[in-house]
C-alpha cells in the first residue's frame, strides 16, 4: 500500500500509510473526487486539526485499521457505552482539551469509529452527574435565568418516555 | 487545558446525548441553554406530552418546544383541567401541537373529541390514531361535516377502535388512508355491508384486525377482491378448504382460528406464497404428520404460532422461522433437544399453557447451547409435573451452561417445587432488560416457600445485572431494597406487594435509577398518612391523577422524573 502526506494546521507533514489515511471519509473524499492523485508526492491540507491531535488520530487509525466497517445495523443496535476497548479506553486517558479536540477532528474527518468512542467517553464522564456537577465537570455556564431553569424543570415534568 | 464544552457543535453534542437515556436526557436540559436547544430536539420524537401533567398554563403558552406526539388520558367529564388544557392548546395554537404524529385519546363527549382531534390534527401531521371510545359518533355530529372538509383526517394510516355502530360507514368516509385498521371488539354484531364499503373505500389498507368477529364464507369472500390486504387476523369458524384457496393467495401473515383443518388446508396455506406469519388453531387432529413437516418447512415463513396438533417430531431443519409459539404442548427434554437443533436462528420463543414431563435444567442448557440469537423467551412452567434430579441428564455441569448473550426479554410463570432450582442459580443473561417473573402458589404454599421465593428472584437477578424492568409478585420489602440497591440500571418496577406505601419509600430511597413504579392490588389504599404524605412532598411528587370507574382504580403520583402508580 502506498504512502500518502498529511499537513496538519501547524504546517506538520505526516507520511502515513495509505489504508490509514482512507480510514478517515474526508480524506477518502479528497483523493476520490478532488483530483489528488494518491501516485504523486501530493500534500493532502487538514487545516483543521493540529499536530498533536493528528497525531493521536493516525495512532488511533494505525490500531483499528483493520476493523470491519460500521454497518446501518450497528445504528440501529442499542448505544452502549460499557462496550469500550481496553486499548481505546488506555488511549482515551488524555485530558479534556485533547478528548475535545479529538471529536471535533474525529467529527471533521469523518471517522465514525473515533467519534463513537471519544463521545462514549464524553458520555461516561456525564453519567450519574447532577446538571450541577456536569457545569463544573466541562467548564459550562449556567445561562439559564431562574425563570428559564423552572420552565425547563416544568416542561420535563410534562413528558414521558414513548 | 480548559474547555469551554458548551461550544461543541450541536451535531457532536447529538452523537454524544444518543447514549442517554430520556430521564438522563431530561437532566441535561437543565446544564445550559445550548444543551437544551439541543436535548429537546433529540427527544422530540422519543417522548409524550402528557396533558394531563401540564401543571401551569402560562408556561405551557410560553413553551417553545416542539413534540410530536401527545397523549390525552381517559377523560371523564369531571376532568374539568384537563380540559381546559386541550381548549387552550386549541386556542391559543401553540406551537408544539403542529407535527403530533400518534395520539392516543379516550372520550366519551362527541363533541369534545371532535375539538380535540381539531387541536391534534390542526396541520394534517397525525398518522397514528387510538381512540378508546365505545362509538366514533363524532364522525356523525353536524359539526363534523359543517367545519371540515373530507381531508380533517386523511393523515391518519392507523386506527385502533374499540368496537364499531351504524356508524361504521363513516370511517370509510373521513379515514381514507388508512393502512392498519385494528377493532377490538365487534360483538359479532358487524354489517357485512359495511366492511365491504370499509375495504372499497379503503384501497390503502394491508393490515386488517377484527376481534370477536367471525368470519363466515361471505365475509372471506371478501378478501377475494381486496388484494392489497396483506396481513389479516380473524376468526374463522367452519371453513372449507375453497375459501383458503381462493381468497387468501396474497397474504403475508394470516391469523386464524378454526374448527377442522385437514391436509388439503395445509397445502393451500403452504402455497401462500408471500406468507411470513401464520397463528392458527384447529380441533379435529386430521392432519398427516407430512403436511405438518412441510408446513414446518416451508419457505419464507419466519413465525408461528400453532399448538399441539401441529406438532411431530422435527427430524429436518426450519432455519427459517425465527418466532415460534407453541400452545398447549407436552413437552420433555428430548423435545426440547430436538426443537432447538432445528431451529437455530429463534429469536422469540414462547411457551404458553404446557405441560412439562421431568423437565430438568437441560432444557434451558439446550436453548443456551443452540439458540445464540434468541432475545425473547417466555416459559411457562406451572404445569410442570416433577422436576428432575438426575443431574447425569444434564448437558453440562450447571455453572458451565453458556450464557444467552442475545436475551433481552424473560418471562417465566413456575412452581417452587417442581422448577429446577439451576434455572435461577445458572441461567444467565448478561444484556438481559426485562423480566417478569411469578410463582403460582396456593395461600398456604405462600407461608411456607415465601424465603425460597425471594432467595430465587435474588439469585436469578446476580446473573443478570443489566435489568432495566422488573415485573414480581410475593416479594418482601427487604428484597425490594436489596433488588434496589444492586440493579444500577432497574428504571422500572412492577410489584405487588402487601405493604405498598412502605415499598415506595423502599425503592425511592434505595434506587436513584428507578423511574416508574407500579404497585398493583392495593384499589383498597384510600388513606395517605402524613408521614406519607410529608415523604412525597419533600420529593416533590403531586397526585396527578385518580381514577375510579366501574372498570379502573387507579392512583397516579408523578414529580421529579418518577411516576408511581397504585393500581388495582
Amino acid at each position: 500500500m502506498p504512502n500518502i502526506k498529511l499537513q496538519s494546521s501547524d504546517g506538520e507533514i505526516f507520511d502515513t500509510s495509505l489504508d490509514i489515511a482512507l480510514c478517515s471519509l474526508t480524506i477518502k473524499t479528497m483523493i476520490d473526487d478532488c483530483g489528488i492523485d494518491e501516485g504523486e508526492d501530493t500534500v493532502v491540507p487538514l487545516p483543521n486539526v493540529n499536530s498533536t491531535i493528528l497525531r493521536k488520530v493516525l495512532t488511533w487509525a494505525q490500531y483499528h485499521k483493520d476493523d470491519p466497517q460500521p454497518t446501518e445495523d450497528d445504528d440501529s443496535k442499542e448505544k452502549r457505552t460499557d462496550d469500550i476497548s481496553s486499548w481505546d479506553a488506555d488511549f482515551l486517558k488524555v485530558d479534556q482539551g485533547t478528548l475535545f479536540e479529538l471529536i471535533l477532528a474525529a467529527n471533521y474527518l469523518d471517522i465514525k469509529g473515533l467519534l463513537d468512542v471519544t463521545c462514549k467517553t464524553v458520555a461516561n464522564m456525564i453519567k450519574g452527574k447532577t446538571p450541577e456537577e456536569i457545569r463544573k465537570t466541562f467548564n459550562i455556564k449556567n445561562d439559564f435565568t431562574p425563570a428559564e431553569e423552572e420552565q425547563v424543570r416544568k416542561e420535563n415534568e410534562w413528558c414521558e418516555e414513548k | 487545558m480548559s474547555v469551554n464544552w458548551s461550544i461543541l457543535p450541536n451535531q457532536n453534542l447529538q452523537s454524544i446525548f444518543q447514549y442517554f437515556s430520556v430521564i438522563e436526557a431530561k437532566s441535561l436540559s437543565l446544564v445550559c441553554r445550548n444543551w437544551r436547544t439541543e436535548v429537546d430536539f433529540y427527544l422530540k420524537d422519543k417522548i409524550w406530552l402528557c396533558v394531563d401533567r401540564v401543571t401551569d398554563l402560562e408556561y405551557l403558552a410560553k413553551s417553545v418546544r416542539r413534540f410530536e406526539s401527545l397523549k390525552i388520558p381517559f377523560l371523564n367529564p369531571y376532568c374539568e383541567y384537563i380540559l381546559k388544557v386541550i381548549r387552550t392548546l386549541n386556542e391559543r395554537k401553540l406551537r408544539y401541537v403542529n407535527a403530533v404524529k400518534e395520539a392516543h385519546v379516550s372520550y366519551e363527549d362527541s363533541k369534545e373529541l371532535l375539538n380535540l382531534l381539531k387541536t391534534v390534527n390542526r396541520d394534517g401531521t397525525l398518522s397514528t390514531l387510538h381512540l378508546n371510545l365505545d362509538q366514533p359518533e363524532f364522525l356523525d355530529l353536524p359539526e363534523t361535516n359543517a367545519d371540515l372538509n373530507d381531508n380533517f383526517l386523511r393523515s391518519v394510516e392507523t386506527l385502533n377502535i374499540e368496537s364499531v355502530s351504524e356508524n361504521f360507514h363513516l370511517i370509510s368516509k373521513y379515514f381514507r388512508n388508512l393502512k392498519t385498521l385494528e377493532i377490538k371488539d365487534v360483538e359479532n354484531e358487524l354489517d357485512l355491508k359495511l366492511v365491504k364499503t370499509l375495504l372499497n373505500a379503503n384501497l390503502a389498507l394491508q393490515n386488517f384486525t377484527i376481534k370477536g368477529y367471525t368470519f363466515d364464507v361471505n365475509t372471506f369472500d371478501l378478501l377475494r377482491h381486496h388484494k392489497h390486504l396483506k396481513k389479516v387476523k380473524v376468526n374463522i369458524d367452519g371453513i372449507e378448504d375453497i375459501y383458503l384457496k381462493n381468497y387468501t393467495s396474497h397474504l403475508d401473515s394470516l391469523d386464524f382460528e378454526v374448527c377442522k383443518l385437514l391436509d388439503d388446508d395445509f397445502r393451500i396455506i403452504r402455497n401462500i406464497r408471500e406468507l411470513k406469519e401464520l397463528s392458527m388453531s384447529f380441533h379435529h387432529d386430521l392432519v398427516s404428520e407430512h403436511s405438518i413437516k412441510e408446513l414446518w418447512r416451508k419457505k419464507n415463513l419466519s413465525s408461528l404460532t400453532v399448538d399441539t396438533k401441529c406438532w411431530f417430531s422435527m427430524d429436518f431443519k426450519a432455519p427459517q422461522l425465527t418466532s415460534l409459539v407453541l400452545n398447549k404442548m407436552s413437552i420433555d427434554n428430548y423435545f426440547m433437544e430436538v426443537l432447538t437443533k432445528s431451529t437455530p436462528n429463534m429469536k422469540t420463543f414462547k411457551l404458553l399453557d404446557t405441560v412439562f414431563f421431568k423437565m430438568s435444567f437441560r432444557v434451558i442448557q439446550e436453548m443456551a447451547d443452540n439458540w445464540k440469537s434468541l432475545e425473547h423467551l417466555d416459559l411457562d412452567l406451572l404445569q410442570n409435573l416433577q422436576s428432575m434430579e438426575e443431574e447425569k441428564r444434564l448437558k453440562y455441569e450447571p455453572s458451565m451452561t453458556p450464557p444467552f448473550e442475545k436475551l433481552q426479554t424473560l418471562v417465566m410463570g413456575c412452581r417452587v417445587v417442581t422448577t429446577p432450582k439451576e434455572i435461577f442459580h445458572n441461567l444467565k443473561a448478561p444484556n438481559l432488560k426485562e423480566l417478569c417473573l411469578w410463582f403460582g402458589l396456593t395461600m398456604i404454599e405462600v407461608e411456607i416457600e415465601l424465603t425460597t421465593i425471594n432467595n430465587y428472584i435474588l439469585e436469578i437477578t446476580k446473573n443478570t445485572p443489566n435489568i432495566e424492568s422488573l415485573e414480581l409478585r410475593d416479594i418482601r420489602s427487604e428484597t425490594v431494597v436489596q433488588l434496589c440497591r444492586e440493579l444500577g440500571k432497574l428504571k422500572s418496577l412492577y410489584l405487588d406487594v402487601p405493604s405498598p406505601l412502605a415499598t415506595v419509600k423502599d425503592v425511592l430511597e434505595n434506587s436513584s435509577s428507578v423511574n416508574s413504579l407500579r404497585i398493583n392490588n392495593c384499589s383498597e389504599v384510600t388513606y395517605f398518612p402524613d408521614d406519607f404524605k410529608n415523604f412525597l412532598f419533600e420529593r416533590r411528587i403531586k397526585l396527578v391523577h385518580s381514577i375510579y370507574d366501574e372498570w379502573t382504580a387507579e392512583r397516579r403520583f408523578y414529580g421529579d422524573n418518577v411516576e408511581i402508580i397504585f393500581g388495582e
